[in-house]
């Protein structure tokens, strides 16, 4: 049942035509014989679709990690946020995670595809990160990240 | 006090820059060149600093580093305030000591213009037709790729 489905909603993709199922998931009780769908959005970090990889956590490990935000990040996303993580997580889909609680604020930094606008700067512990590490870099317990716009002191 | 050391320093208050000069004349200083930025009254009420503190203090040490290396400086004091300023106010103060003029000049635009390329402050402007952080002169940062 569920193949058949899936096969049609193949041949559409290919074939370019009818509504594919896009952003809804979509449920089969076949003990009740009931079907259903929910509105679900794609996360931006996630890491099966948007080309970014979790590192496997290691047994037992507890970390905590400081993200800074500053200027006009600060005031839409807050600064000094410390989370706690089980794991070992790519620094982009920290930072993705945290600035997703507001809109504005994940569309300051992010662009359509989900990756750190061109002129966002990103830290990790005072040195400065190339936007390839960030999708590559995990962070370790007591680590200060920092993501701000360009700068304009003097 | 200070005992002969440079001063580089993030903070609120204002400095007495007479003091500051007189504190920069070394053994073979011939001279001293000031810079002070200064809010500019562009129709705004007010201007509002931030920085990345712990960073760019760092960053300053490394300019200030650099720039006496490069320019053959005696002394040189980097005062950057942060918070809110009214226009007129002291934003940054750069002093610069050498044996020659062309040193100092050499030097002290050598900072200015480091300190605009890459140490992490911002500043907002307090408009009456609303706030708007100021754009940084270099759009994608790169002036901090060095090191």
């Amino acid at each position: 049942m569920i193949g058949i489905i899936q096969t049609t909603e193949a041949l559409k993709y290919l074939i370019r035509d009818g509504t594919l199922l896009t952003n809804r998931l979509f449920l089969w009780d076949g003990l009740e014989l009931h079907a259903g769908e929910i509105a679900v959005e794609r996360n931006p970090a996630c890491p099966v679709c948007t080309g970014t990889t979790l590192r496997k956590p290691h047994e037992g490990e507890e970390m905590t990690i400081k993200v800074r935000f500053f200027a006009r990040f600060r005031e839409l996303l807050g600064t000094d946020i410390l989370v706690e993580k089980k794991s070992g997580i790519v620094l982009a889909i920290l930072v993705k995670e945290i600035a997703q609680k507001k809109k504005e604020g994940y569309d300051a930094i992010f662009d359509g595809n989900g990756k750190f606008r061109e002129f966002v700067i990103v830290m990790r512990n005072g040195k400065r990160l190339e936007p390839a590490e960030t999708l590559t870099v995990t962070v370790a317990d007591g680590d200060e990240i920092a993501i701000f716009p360009p700068v304009a002191g003097g | 006090m200070r005992a002969g050391t440079a001063m580089i320093a993030i903070q609120k208050d204002d400095i007495d820059i007479g003091r500051l000069i007189t504190e920069a004349k070394r053994p073979g200083t011939g001279a001293v060149v000031v810079f002070d930025g200064i809010v500019r009254d562009d129709d705004i009420r007010e201007m509002e600093l931030e920085a990345y503190e712990e960073v760019a203090l760092k960053e300053l040490e490394k300019i200030t580093r650099d720039a006496t290396k490069l320019h053959n400086l005696l002394h040189v004091d980097i005062i950057h305030r942060i918070g809110r300023l009214t226009v007129g106010e002291n934003i940054l103060i750069i002093i610069v000591s050498a044996g020659h003029r062309p040193e100092a000049y050499a030097g002290s635009r050598y900072i200015i213009e480091e300190i605009k390329k890459g140490v992490p402050i911002w500043k907002k402007e307090l408009r009456n037709d609303g706030d708007r952080w100021v754009p940084g002169e270099h759009p994608h940062g790169l002036g901090n790729h060095r090191k």
